[in-house]
């Protein structure tokens, strides 16, 4: 399941982005990967984060990842939700699931991936 | 890598797999989360065929084992099961395992994927000087666990004579499906069930009916170590290996060490009680929010005092455990401690093992005797 409006990244991560405001997920073949998502660690609010930078851990029953952030920018607002129900990434990634939201300072530089380029890019994995 | 000889069967039932011990395994088929939770409130079965199976014949293979393993193996009834510990002279641990005794010149082990054939030569070069034969029988069977609350009462219909009827570590050879089978009264779940032991050419048919027939559900390894850590049960390479000896390892109770007969490593095992060891094992729970995992350093304000050796969240209390070796005295139940996780110190207090229990897995009074063998579940 990929959503054609959404843009996507090369680490599984989904982007909505509305002018310079951004919500950060991460896709369904990345919560099917790692399956049953038991522990969600979230940025502060207001941090300052760079293209690139880890800033949310994520933990299966077995497994540890990082979320990137996808620009430069600052964090403006994060689904507390998680934190008592990090089973809404596995449930509902796209929707319940959205993990962070920023607001992307100057020019995006990074090019994501439209919904056809991910697909491309997941049989590849 | 190696494959299950159901390794088809498992793939057919969407298993996703992953590496073990050398073997390609099915870590889960659903959800890790649900299958955990299927083999604490009804049934499940596992696969476990990647484990070693000898049998060990001769008329002083008793003796043999009872020099070998660091338990009381003269203990053992014909019908008994028993965990134990093969130590090397220094103490350090080979291998946990479970040895099942037919009658005194008769034994069937199960050990670890991952030693199976270091203890294969380690137990040949000691079985000629016993005169003892060794056979490692482990690919002419599949193993199966059934475990769960349920499980006894839906193999009862299957298996001749009544599983249900079965003290908890004994053993028999039943009838199931038209054939004889080695049925167990075992498990690493911390719940009732058996271990089977069925020929590989069959197994299939035993897979189909246990599964399709019955309908329990097949468990992969990911939820098999979540229920093993919960009940305390401890994994080679984790809770215990080499470096370790049994005292530090949460395993000093399986030792015999009041007895004049020797066995391999007493030497060192009673130098090192009589000098004392600073480490314990202890069971942590978390007070603050995180999960600890394997290795991840214990603090006591600030300062390095042990290591986790197994950790994650509890399906069935919620809550993040771990167990971890730490210096003592902060071994002492109530103790706050901080595990490191990504650079902070976060709150942990020791709480007293296992993290969860079944009481059913107590033996009844009146039951089959022998001691020690379920110890390792308190």
């Amino acid at each position: 399941m990929i959503p054609g409006d959404l843009k996507y990244t090369e680490d599984h991560e989904w982007i909505r982005q509305e002018g310079n405001a951004i919500t950060v997920g991460i896709s369904d073949f990345a919560q099917d990967q790692m399956t049953d998502i038991v522990f969600v660690e979230l940025p502060e609010t207001g941090r300052k984060v760079t293209a690139g930078e880890a800033i949310v851990v994520l933990e299966s029953v077995k497994s540890v990842a990082d979320v990137y952030a996808p620009t430069n920018g600052t964090v403006t607002e994060v689904n507390s939700a998680l934190e008592a129900h990090p089973e809404y990434i596995n449930e509902s990634p796209y929707d319940k699931g959205w993990i962070f939201k920023m607001e992307a300072s100057g020019e995006i530089m990074v090019k994501f991936l439209d919904a056809e380029g991910y697909q491309a890019f997941i049989d590849t994995q | 890598m190696k494959q299950l000889p159901l390794h088809s069967q498992h793939a057919a039932l969407q298993a996703k797999f992953g590496e073990f011990a050398g073997f390609d395994m099915p870590l889960y088929y659903t959800k890790p989360l649900e299958e955990h939770h299927a083999v604490r409130k009804d049934a499940g079965v596992f696969d476990i065929s990647h484990m070693g199976q000898f049998m060990l014949t001769g008329e002083r293979t008793g003796e043999m084992l009872h020099y070998v393993l660091s338990s009381n193996v003269r203990a053992l009834k014909n019908g008994q099961a028993l965990y134990s510990l093969m130590c090397r002279e220094d103490g350090g641990i080979l291998d946990d395992l479970i040895l099942y005794r037919y009658d005194a010149s008769r034994y069937r082990m199960i050990v670890n994927a991952a030693t199976r054939e270091q203890d294969f030569l380690w137990l040949l070069d000691l079985a000629g000087q016993f005169d003892v034969r060794i056979d490692d029988i482990t690919s002419s069977f599949c193993l199966f666990a059934v475990q769960g609350p349920n499980a006894l009462g839906k193999l009862d219909g299957m298996i001749a004579p009544r599983p249900s009827s079965m003290a908890y570590f004994t053993f028999m050879e039943a009838e199931a499906l038209g054939q004889e089978i080695f049925l167990a009264r075992t498990g690493y779940t911390g719940e009732p069930g058996l271990e089977m032991a069925v020929p590989v050419e069959t197994a299939d048919g035993y897979w189909r009916h246990l599964v399709e027939e019955l309908g329990i559900t097949p468990i992969g390894l990911a939820a098999r170590d979540t229920l093993r850590l919960e009940a305390c049960l401890p994994l080679y390479g984790h809770e215990m290996n080499l470096q370790r000896h049994p005292w530090e390892s949460g395993l000093g109770w399986s030792v015999r060490m009041n007895q004049d007969e020797d066995f391999i490593g007493k030497m060192a095992l009673t130098a090192i009680k009589a000098v004392g060891f600073p480490y314990r094992l202890v069971g942590l729970e978390m007070a603050a929010r995180g999960l600890p995992r394997e290795d991840y350093p214990v603090l006591q304000k600030g300062s390095e005092i042990g290591r986790v050796t197994s950790g994650g969240l509890s399906p069935t209390t919620g809550k993040a455990i771990a167990l971890a070796r730490v210096r003592i005295p902060n071994h002492k139940t109530g103790t706050p401690l901080q595990v490191e996780i990504r650079g902070k110190g976060v709150d942990a207090v020791v709480v007293p093992r296992p993290f969860y229990k079944n009481p059913a897995l107590r033996r009844k009074k009146g039951e089959s005797t022998g001691p020690r063998r379920i110890k390792v579940f308190h």
